[in-house]
This record gives C-alpha cells, sequence and structure tokens, in this order.
C-alpha cells in the first residue's frame, strides 16, 4: 500500500482501528412473541385498546395513547406498497457484519388493518416497483427465530 | 429571575445483576407509567408535560441514539422537546432544574437508563472514553483509573486498605434496608480483603457492581408543583464542575472539582455548615475510597481526614450526617444513573418514604454524582422539603 502523503510530500501517520463492543440484546416478552412466531411464518402486531391502532412490528406501548397494547393481532400475508427506495451504496448487515450485495430495495408497505412498516422488497427494478402493488413475504427455509428468518416481500402473482 | 422547583414525583426499578428478560423499554415504561399515574399529567406541552430529559449512553446501549428506545416513554411526535444527557444522571436532574428555573418549561420529566450487564465487559466501554493516540494503547478504562487513584490517595494520607474495607462493609449493610439494592448483606472486613483483586488495591467486594436499572422523576415549577403534590422536594442548590481529562494532568489524590461543585450548591442553597446543616446525603462511591475523599471534597473533613469522619461513626445510620441509608452504589447502581438514583433516595428521605432506611426528620439533603475516568466530573444537588427551605 502506497505511503499517504500531505501537500508537502510528508508522510501522515494515521491509526487504523476497528472498534467492537461485544454484548447481548434482551428480547423481551414482546419481541420474543414476535420472533418465535417468524419460525411458523407468522407476522404478529399489537393492537391499542384505546385507538385501535394496530402497530407492526409490536411495541411495548401504543406511542399515541401511551398505554399497554391491548392484545396480540396476526397480520395478513399481504400487504401493499406505500413507497419505495432502491439502495446502490453498500452497507453492512449489522447481524453478520458482512457487506450486503447491491442494488437493494427497502419497501414501505401497509397491511390491510393499517399498520405501516418496512422490510426488503426482492424486486430492484424500479420500474416493476409501484405504490399501490400487492406484496406476499419470502421466508427463509430453515428458521430460527431470528429477524432474517423473513428474507423480504415480492410483488404477488396478479 | 429563577423560578422555584421541586421533583413531584420519583421512581426507580428494583437494580439487578442482568435484566435479561427486558428491553429498554420494558424496563422504563413502568417508571413513567408511575410518575404519571401519580401526578395525572399526561405529555401535552403548556398543559402537561412540557419537555423531557433523558439519560443513557450509546456504547453500553450499542446504539447511536441512546435515546431513542425512550421517545415513546416521553411524549416523541407531541410536539415537546426532548434532550439526552450522556453523564451521571445527577445531571439530567441539574438540567432538568435549570430549564424549569430559567422559565422555559414548567413541567419536565427525567427518564435516565443503563443496562451494563448488555455489554460483554464494563471495561470495554470505559476503555473507549480515552483518546486512541496513547492512553488506549496503555489499556486504561474507568477501573484501572479508580485503581490509580485510589493508590495516589491512599498513599498520599497513609491510610491502609484495611480502614477502606470497613466502607464496602456498612454500604452492605445499610443497603439490607433497602429492598432495591443488589448488593448486600453481613460481610466482614476480612470478606473485602480477601476478595478478588481487581485493580490493586481495589478489591471486588470495594468496587461496584455491574447492574441494570432505570430512573424515572417529574419536575416542576412552584405553582404546578403544589397542585401536584403536597409533598414536594424542593431542589435548592446545584453545581458541578469538572477537571482535566488527562489523568497525567491531576493531583489524583486530591478533588478540587468536586469542592468546587459543593461550594457552587452551598451557596445557592445558603449552606455554610454542611455537616450541621444536612440531615441526610447521598453520595455515589465507586470503590471504597472514593467515600472519605469525597467528604473531603464536600467540605466536611480536611484532606486526609475523611477516614476518621467515618470511623467515629458521624455518617452512620445514627450520626450527625447519615450517609447513604440507602447502601448507595456499591450496593449496585450502574454508571451514568447513580446520581439520579442518590437524588431519588434523597426525594424518598424528605416526603417521609424511605422506608427502612429513613433518616427521621430528614429536612434537608445532599445528592452526589460523579462521572468521567476517577473522579473527573462531579454534579451536588441539595434538596429540601418545605421544612427544609425551598429558597
Ligand atoms: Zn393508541
Amino acid at each position: 500500500m502506497a505511503t499517504k502523503t500531505d501537500k508537502e510530500g510528508r508522510e501522515l501517520v494515521e491509526i487504523r482501528y476497528e472498534m467492537g463492543i461485544p454484548g447481548t440484546f434482551a428480547k423481551g416478552p414482546i419481541m420474543g412473541y414476535f420472533l418465535e412466531k417468524l419460525k411458523e411464518k407468522e407476522l404478529w402486531g399489537t393492537r391499542c385498546g384505546k385507538c385501535n391502532n394496530v402497530i407492526f412490528p409490536p411495541r411495548v406501548l401504543c406511542p399515541k395513547c401511551m398505554v399497554d397494547m391491548a392484545e396480540w393481532v396476526k397480520m395478513e400475508d399481504f400487504a401493499h406498497i406505500v413507497t419505495f427506495d432502491v439502495v446502490h451504496f453498500p452497507t453492512i448487515n449489522p447481524l453478520t457484519g458482512e457487506m450486503r450485495p447491491v442494488p437493494y430495495t427497502s419497501l414501505f408497505m401497509v397491511f390491510p388493518n393499517g399498520a405501516g412498516f418496512f422490510h426488503f422488497g426482492i424486486e430492484h427494478d424500479p420500474e416493476k416497483i409501484k405504490p399501490g402493488k400487492k406484496v406476499v413475504p419470502v421466508w427463509a427455509d430453515k428458521r430460527e427465530g431470528r429477524p432474517a428468518d423473513l428474507l423480504g416481500w415480492v410483488l404477488a402473482e396478479e | 429571575m429563577l423560578r422555584n422547583v421541586a421533583i413531584v414525583s420519583a421512581h426507580q426499578t428494583k437494580f439487578d445483576g442482568n435484566k435479561a428478560d427486558e428491553r429498554f423499554q420494558e424496563m422504563c415504561w413502568p417508571l413513567v407509567k408511575k410518575c404519571t399515574e401519580e401526578t395525572g399529567l399526561a405529555f401535552v406541552p403548556g398543559r402537561g408535560i412540557d419537555f423531557a430529559i433523558t439519560c443513557s449512553d450509546d456504547f453500553f446501549d450499542q446504539r447511536t441514539i441512546s435515546d431513542g428506545p425512550m421517545g415513546d416513554l416521553v411524549g416523541a411526535g407531541r410536539w415537546g422537546g426532548e434532550e439526552k444527557v450522556a453523564t451521571d444522571g445527577a445531571m439530567a436532574v441539574l438540567y432538568a432544574a435549570a430549564t424549569i428555573a430559567s422559565g422555559h418549561y414548567d413541567i419536565v420529566i427525567v427518564l435516565a437508563h443503563a443496562k451494563e450487564s448488555q455489554v460483554d465487559s464494563r471495561n470495554i466501554v470505559t476503555f473507549h472514553a480515552f483518546e486512541p493516540y496513547y492512553s488506549r494503547f496503555l489499556g486504561m478504562d474507568y477501573t484501572k483509573a479508580l485503581g490509580i487513584q485510589a493508590d495516589s490517595y491512599l498513599t498520599k494520607w497513609g491510610i491502609s486498605e484495611e480502614r477502606i474495607a470497613a466502607i464496602p462493609v456498612r454500604a452492605a449493610k445499610n443497603g439490607k434496608n433497602n429492598p432495591l439494592a443488589l448488593r448486600t448483606g453481613d460481610i466482614s472486613t476480612a470478606d473485602v480483603m480477601k476478595s478478588k483483586p481487581i485493580s490493586s488495591p481495589i478489591k471486588e467486594l470495594d468496587l461496584y457492581p455491574v447492574s441494570d436499572g432505570a430512573v424515572c422523576m417529574i419536575l416542576a415549577e412552584e405553582t404546578k408543583a403544589r397542585a401536584l403534590t403536597d409533598k414536594p422536594v424542593w431542589i435548592t442548590g446545584y453545581g458541578n464542575c469538572y477537571d482535566s481529562y488527562f489523568l497525567g494532568d491531576r493531583n489524583l489524590w486530591e478533588s478540587t472539582s468536586l469542592t468546587r461543585a459543593a461550594r457552587s450548591a452551598y451557596r445557592l442553597a445558603g449552606i455554610t455548615d454542611p455537616l450541621a446543616q444536612l440531615d441526610v446525603a447521598e453520595i455515589s462511591v465507586q470503590a471504597g475510597y472514593q467515600e472519605p475523599f469525597w467528604y473531603e471534597g464536600l467540605g466536611w473533613a480536611e484532606p486526609g481526614k475523611g477516614i476518621e469522619l467515618f470511623e467515629n461513626g458521624d455518617t452512620d445510620m445514627k450520626g450527625r450526617l447519615p450517609v447513604n441509608p440507602s447502601g448507595g452504589q456499591l450496593c449496585g447502581n450502574p454508571l451514568l444513573l447513580s446520581g439520579a438514583v442518590r437524588a431519588t433516595e434523597c426525594f424518598l428521605q424528605l416526603r417521609n418514604e424511605a422506608g427502612k432506611h429513613q433518616v427521621k426528620g430528614a429536612k434537608r439533603a445532599l445528592a452526589h454524582g460523579v462521572a468521567g475516568p476517577a473522579g473527573q466530573f462531579h454534579a451536588v444537588l441539595i434538596l429540601g422539603n418545605d421544612e427544609g427551605g425551598k429558597k
């Protein structure tokens, strides 16, 4: 590797440093239930008893009403695209430490019950992706109750 | 004209070595509920809670917005504001008090959380507090800094390790009366002396254990405070000060920054004789040597003589100024949180709600928080009930 120099040709000394703070995130009962249900190819959210809004993925409380969520709700196995973005710059998958292949697509979607959420889109051609189109989930063959059990969403057959 | 400020509600979790079954929100939400239910307040700027101060640390939480999960709990999206304090929790309380005293807000919620257990090592986090060119290469972290300071302090004043070993013994004994404390019980100085060496002269029982927990409180200006509670606890003085970041710049056996922080708090609260005017104190002691050391910084003893104040019983439960009736940080409060826990404990004492560790008739209290390596930063709060002068 060539030595880096400043304008006067003096060597620039840098310290290369890779930071690591290994740790463990608690799942807690709410996110724990959500992840566990991924094994069965099921998507679950929570409903607020006060405003009736469904939140997906589930949360501990309704941020609008500031009350505990009242009940679990099983989501439909399809959703509709609200908006999307095709990403061309590489980013690291924080769970594996590996670079994601590019391009990849982020879909913003809404379930029939009104819960908005985002996830990966399997389709990367912006000409084919349109707001309002119907999408269905694509599951990993081997599911372990981890976020990666749900690979992404693909345009439904018309 | 500064306005009077009171804490009107304050709650803390039990402190555990590892709350493995709770995420941050699950740990904090019950406290927010207790504070809002108790006061009947909602997050409505202008007509309820106006503003939020959170306290947490990005490295401990392993995300660059450690206050992110707190948004739902402190009214995100309700057109109020939020600020995060990433140092000791006493500063979160101080900050909240300042926003009210200045007239910016009437009612402010403070929410502080920390899960030290979440990272594989607390020392890896505090290692990253140091600059990368020199100190990191030397493997510096806060535990090591405590050891260096303890050596410096004990050597300077000729204090034996055995005398310091009595401090965690009293902390564990006081902690037995505090149902929220983690590490309590009947231990002897011999137990402390033979516990695992960590960073000489600090031993395992002499150092605050890794713990998880949270604190929530609500502060209000005087008129609203009176409407919200019968027993407001006034913040009558506060101060903070920090010393050099580079350990080599400091005389590690003296604590000028604490002296200055205390002087500022005493001046605002009109305290000229702290030992006589204070009824109870909760101070942040991360390792045994700090207890007498902080006594000196707080102006309660001459340099090197803090240990005598401890040994003659002046700071015992029945002494002139009971210190850490809760057991204090040595019984287990995470870094960042201790000052907020100390303030909450003072709140309970001044409302006569401290249960088995209540100091009878306490009217005026001192809460202290510390941050940075080897007591670099200090914050001091003076609190009083209606009899302790709202100033
Ligand atoms: Zn709701």
